[in-house]
């Protein structure tokens, strides 16, 4: 018996190394570099962008999409959803007010127009009250018509619990004491008037605010306001028995495992710009983690032909995906809106220059590499992200050719200074836990110690969204809500914003010159001067102050199935499905 | 107890049962005058198995003892970025997952096992570093819990009635939870005890919160092993005789009963610990255990699980290593077992 | 017998209520906060924060909420207090998720079956496997069939179920397609997909596990093909067959029942790694999920069922001892 044990630990052994032999060496190929261009984008104030939605080139209809997914949607009831795979398969099933309209075809811009209302809205006096108009047969699934007193419904129903995860953008802006007492709570109170909301008749829905609100068009676009009907309000059930608009409705829901949504007969193609139904069936596949979804997509047999997966290529399969030209074809791969930022406690490493430093001593490449390499991650160099309209390209600290960051500089600039024990907060997680490690050798480089400090990822935001929490590195993730320069500075360098705790201002940065600019920008009524404006905004935030270090922009690096026509990345960064066909 | 847990204490008590230890010193009457402990180490000794898992293992803790001098003198630590050594998707470059004998790369030092994928981490030196954190946990874990283990079924055992219903029930108690989703839930809570003001927990006290629980949840088997030997022993003529002098019940279970155990319980030791490293290893792979950049070989299994298809040599490493590791303390804990009682199992 | 029984169920219902004390103790004493981590990563206003925490009853001291919940599972309750939205939940009432507000007995209801189907499946697996091989090696003992069984047992014991599973995946599903990709599809609906579904799960519980049944079955029939009845029954003339599956097999019987009955009972409440592993959601990944969200209700349910089922076992597995092996005297303390 013994002999044998040992055989065989040794036959074992033999067989991984010939197994690994045979791998060819790995030497490595360079990265081209993608240029990412800048969106152009309009609103369509006008309505002219008006149904149906043109019809795609080529486009069949029937068959069935699958959708892979490592977990289902947190939440589909409307009012509920902020979460970019909702936020993008959502609108299958719910409509809203206004909405996106994208092609995927280069060159053609992003449009926000009106969905179930005839345009992006009208405002006669700069942004404090705004008209929105319903278009001509719009429809639930049952079949009575939508007025607008379902969508004012929504709008009560998302200031109830049953909104609480939603957007809160909307409501913030309409009642001065949102959340507090006596502010409005949602519908199941008996009362369904929304504050500031009106509905003088069933095709008309007006909203007044105390002061000009430029952005209400986009926080429209979120499906908070989704029509609901009163009377099927099944309230926490909602998530599982919402009741269509889209042309889709659901037809089964099993938490956790499965979706499948058939076409909805009472969705009117001629009222709507936004979608196309073409597909029979999509059917949601959640107990998928993204390495099957890899697996499954490169065989792509059988169903998996007409199939998307949502989540990124894993690290270890995108040389195996990159080395099979057939594949790279499927791949959809594209900057997202994300960016990931270490910032930096200006309430604690108050010397400039010790932030500048901390900026050139910061090793890109390795922190790029550690991520997953350069398929799912982009070279930072500004807050913004390149989708945003307000980015603007610029490094205010330039690494050396190797992008190992500039030792040499940062030196220089701590000459003389002892820097203290850096704190780094981070949640915790495995891939944060190796970038914390690479981090630290990173900047030890530089002779500034750093210490990790892992806060369990559950309450990491409300941890260090706490004003005077003791970490001096903090690192973060934002990806804008609506496609403007105040989604995104307007929301992180806003020293105006910071209060007691729920920041997202991690760097704690509070300078008068730049919060009077943002508000000056935030109150521009034409935003497309506005975009230029947070750019050089932005250049002289990093270059004055240094209040974080741009980490990476995210990227997506994603496969769907040969059968699957008219896909592309969407601002969500997901496989666009909204006038998709199976070939 | 999950998935993961063997039950190997229970073939410990199941062969142990028929084996009390003076029996066995009478087999083999050539050997005159050695007491049962010298024989069991001639027969350990004569155990070709033995023999060769002891290496092994010896080999392990060498590594583990010196890593402070194998890293002075292979001249590179476990946890220096070399990113140089990575292709732009994070691979590493050139053949076996990196591995270099010359010092002729960026990093500038000899890679004998190659380099982590992501970081460029030489894994000769984590697989030299995460011996000694899987050793030290499993090492004092399953100390620490075989002696509590010993200490609640002697009492348990020798005293019987209320003493032993409640002991036994508390046994019961703890044998009914999850050990998984416990440890999962236990060391976070552990770890924010021991947080300083900054909030910091230091490796320290993150590898004893780790300790702690696997103790916790560790001691049950052995509690119960030692329980039925002890009832099955305390009415025998030597107790009798000890209490009718007046030894106080400490002393005897102590003195006059424990000793007579230690057959069992060092079976029931080497069957823990190798028990022990998978189990550490298993908590890493749900996220928790040691963290960065602390080495550990539960972790690295885990990390490199996540580049099997393009460096699955960095996925052999530490998971021979770990398996080497478990099994020749099976091996040596059957080796063991025979030694002590060569009438079992053959 | 029935004396037995009754105390037995005491004790063991006497051990779930320490049980879901502790777990509930915990939970307090942990830095979690469920409604953070429900309130998005984002846009946590504290305002949100502190609906949320009203909602939820979170606000209310630890013991008024325990009194609460276990009321629930006895007459049901009303979870959000005065708010207009409070949610019903009827007894049986584990309480709700704290994400989706869905009841934790439908949570359950959903994960259960998967659960079963790897630790039952399984379970037949190993235990056929291991007392299988364990007797033949016994019967040929020295020869080479013996070695190379327990020699391979060993070495797949001595691996873990999330490395040989990743590696059978890797091997078997990914890279030549020889088996299908681990899925649970209801028996009801498909006796054949189920069966496909489970089969790597399967196949890597019974490697790993079916060591400790070999080698326990093993040496039990060493020791009864050795006993003097047996040699008696040969030495009568009686045919070799029938002499091992009469008597040797029943005393080989015992001591695997008990480990079997305890190694399912223990299972059953949830095999997280071996499901993470395979990314099938069953009770353990469930519960695991649950933790990291700080999702109280989920864990405890979970928790509860699974000592259950611990508890249970360790009853049916003592009357079993009694049935299969009448000398054993039910009523003695510690009978398992």
């Amino acid at each position: 018996m013994r002999k044998t044990v040992k055989a065989l630990a040794l036959g074992a052994i033999a067989t991984s190394l010939v197994l690994t032999a045979a791998c060819s060496a790995n030497k490595g190929t360079d990265q081209e570099k993608d240029t990412a261009k800048e969106q152009n984008f309009i609103v369509d104030y006008k309505g002219d962008v008006k149904g149906p939605r043109a019809e795609v080139a080529g486009a069949k209809t029937g068959g069935t999409i699958t959708i892979l997914k490592a977990a289902c949607f947190e939440h589909l009831d409307p009012q509920q959803i902020y979460v970019s795979d909702a936020l993008s398969y959502g609108p299958l099933v719910h409509r809203s007010l206004t909405g996106y309209v994208e092609t995927g075809v280069e060159g053609e811009p992003m449009k926000l127009v009106g969905d179930l209302a005839t345009n992006a809205g009208t405002t006669t006096d700069n942004g404090k009250t705004w008209t929105y108009t319903l278009r001509d047969n719009i429809k639930f699934e049952d079949g009575t018509a939508i007025t607008s007193k379902d969508v004012a419904y929504g709008i009560a129903r998302s200031f109830g619990q049953f909104g609480v995860q939603g957007p809160q953008f909307l409501q913030a802006a309409l009642d001065a004491k949102f959340g507090a007492e006596g502010g409005y709570a949602g519908p199941s109170t008996g009362d369904l008037k929304v504050p500031g909301v009106t509905t003088p008749d069933d095709k008309t829905i007006k909203f007044e605010f105390a002061t000009p609100q430029v952005a209400l068009p986009y926080w429209l676009a979120f499906p908070t306001s989704t029509p609901v009907p009163a009377a099927k309000d099944t309230k926490e059930k909602y998530d599982f028995e919402f009741v269509s608009s889209g042309p889709y409705k659901r037809a089964e829901l099993v938490p956790d495992t499965r979706i499948v949504f058939e076409k909805n007969p009472a969705w009117d193609p001629n009222s709507d710009p936004i979608r196309k139904q073409y597909v029979d069936k999509f059917v949601f596949d959640c107990t998928t983690d993204a390495k099957t979804q890899t697996d499954r997509m490169s065989a792509a047999n059988g169903p998996d032909a007409a199939a998307i997966m949502t989540g990124n290529v894993p690290p270890d399969q995108i040389p195996v995906v990159k080395g099979n030209a057939e594949l790279m074809k499927r791949v959809g791969s594209a900057p997202n809106q994300y960016v990931y930022y270490l910032n930096i406690n200006t309430t604690r490493v108050t010397d400039v220059d010790v932030r500048r430093a901390l900026n050139y001593a910061f090793d890109r490449d390795a922190y790029l590499k550690a991520v997953g390499g350069y398929d799912i991650a982009n070279p930072a160099s500004t807050i913004t992200s390149p989708v945003n309209p307000a980015y603007l390209e610029f490094d205010a600290y330039p690494s050396k050719s190797d992008n190992h960051g500039d030792i040499d500089k940062a030196m220089k600039l701590l000459e003389g200074k002892t820097v203290p024990t850096l704190t780094l907060c981070t949640a915790n997680t495995a891939v944060n836990q190796k970038v914390a490690a690479v981090l630290q050798e990173s900047f030890k480089r530089a002779n500034i110690t750093v210490t990790p400090k892992f806060i369990p990822s559950g309450d990491y935001y409300t941890t260090v969204g706490r004003k005077g929490i003791d970490c001096d590195l903090i690192t973060s993730a934002w990806g804008q809500d609506w496609a403007d320069g105040q989604s995104v500075l307007g929301v992180l360098m806003d020293g105006a914003q910071i209060k007691a705790e729920g920041n997202n201002n991690y760097s704690y940065f509070n300078d008068a010159a730049v919060v009077a600019k943002l508000k000056e920008l935030r109150e521009m009524a034409d935003r497309g001067a506005a975009q230029k404006g947070y750019g050089e905004l932005e250049k002289q935030i990093m270059e004055q102050h240094a209040p974080l270090i741009p980490l990476r922009y995210g990227r997506t690096f994603g496969i769907y199935g040969p059968n699957v026509g008219n896909t592309f990345l969407n601002q969500f960064s997901q496989f666009d499905l909204l006038a998709a066909y199976v070939k | 107890m999950s998935d993961f847990v063997p039950r190997q204490t229970d073939s410990a008590t199941d062969v142990l049962e028929v084996a009390p230890i003076e029996e066995t010193a009478k087999a083999p009457k050539a050997i005159v005058g050695k007491s049962p402990g010298q024989l069991a180490w001639f027969r350990l000794k004569q155990d070709r198995t033995a023999r060769s898992t002891i290496w092994v293992l010896g080999f392990f803790v060498f590594i583990a003892v010196f890593a402070d001098v194998i890293e002075w003198i292979y001249g590179i630590g476990p946890t220096v970025n070399s990113p140089d050594l990575l292709d732009t998707t994070g691979q590493p470059l050139g053949y076996l997952g990196g591995i270099d004998f010359t010092t002729d790369n960026p990093s500038g030092h000899i890679h004998i096992l190659g380099v982590m994928p992501a970081t460029g981490w030489d894994v000769f030196m984590q697989f030299v570093y995460g011996a000694r954190t899987s050793l030290i946990i499993a090492l004092l874990a399953t100390v620490i819990s075989v002696i509590i283990g010993i200490f609640i079924g002697t009492l348990a055992g020798y005293f019987g009635g209320w003493i032993d219903q409640a002991l036994s029930w508390f046994t019961d108690y703890m044998l009914a939870f999850p050990f998984v989703l416990m440890a999962i839930a236990v060391i976070p809570i552990l770890n924010t005890r021991l947080e300083d003001e900054t909030g910091y927990v230091t490796v320290y006290e993150r590898v004893a919160t780790i300790i702690v629980v696997f103790s916790l949840f560790g001691w049950m088997y052995t509690a119960r092993l030692v329980r039925g030997q002890v009832i099955s022993l305390r009415e025998r003529e030597y107790v009798e005789a000890a209490r009718a002098a007046g030894a106080n019940s400490w002393h005897i279970m102590f003195r006059q009963i424990l000793p007579n155990l230690w057959a069992p319980i060092l079976v029931t030791f080497s069957l823990s610990l190798p028990a022990t490293v998978t189990a550490e290893a298993a908590l890493s792979f749900l996220g928790i255990g040691v963290q960065q950049p602390t080495p550990d070989w539960g972790r690295m299994i885990n990390d490199s699980l996540l580049y099997m298809r393009s460096d699955f040599m960095y996925l052999v490493i530490p998971g021979v290593s770990i398996w080497a590791l478990v099994l020749s303390f099976n091996l040596f804990s059957d080796a063991l077992r025979d030694a002590l009682d060569p009438k079992s199992s053959r | 017998m029935f004396r037995f029984l009754i105390k037995r169920v005491l004790l063991g219902v006497s051990t779930l209520f320490a049980i879901s004390v502790t777990v509930f103790a915990l939970f307090f004493m942990g830095p979690a906060d469920p409604a953070a981590s429900m309130c998005g990563t984002k846009q946590c206003t504290p305002v949100q924060h502190e609906r949320i925490t009203t909602f939820l009853e979170l606000d209310r001291p630890p013991h008024e909420q325990y009194a609460s919940y276990m009321r629930g599972i006895f007459v049901g309750r009303t979870i959000g207090g005065d708010s207009p939205d409070a949610i019903e939940c009827p007894a049986p009432c584990l309480g709700i998720n704290f994400r989706t507000y869905e009841q934790v007995s439908t949570v359950i209801g959903r994960t259960m079956p998967i659960t079963f189907s790897i630790v039952l499946g399984g379970a037949v697996l190993y235990v056929l496997i291991g007392t299988g091989l364990g007797m033949l090696s016994a019967i040929k003992r020295g020869s080479i069939f013996d070695r190379i069984a327990s020699g391979t047992a060993l070495t797949f014991a001595s691996t873990q179920i999330f490395f040989i599973g990743s590696v059978l995946l890797l091997v078997f599903v990914y890279q030549t397609d020889l088996l299908p990709l681990p899925k649970y599809v209801p028996f009801t609906e498909s006796p054949l997909g189920w069966l496909g579904g489970m089969i790597v799960p399967w196949i890597a519980l019974g490697l790993i596990n079916s060591a400790q049944y070999a080698r326990l079955s093993r040496a039990q029939m060493i020791e009864t093909l050795s006993e003097d009845f047996v040699r008696t029954a040969r030495a009568k003339g009686l045919a070799i067959a029938p002499i091992y599956f009469r008597h040797a097999l029943r005393a080989a019987v015992t001591p695997i029942v008990t480990i079997a009955g305890l190694d399912i009972g223990g299972q059953l409440g949830g095999v997280a790694i071996t499901e993470t592993t395979f990314s099938l959601n069953g009770m353990g990944r469930t519960a695991v999920r649950a933790i990291d969200e700080a999702n109280l209700p989920v864990v405890m349910g979970i928790v509860l069922f699974s000592a259950m089922f611990l508890v249970l076992s360790t009853i049916i597995v003592d009357i079993l001892y009694s049935v299969i092996d009448p000398r054993v005297k039910l009523g003695t303390s510690g009978g398992h």
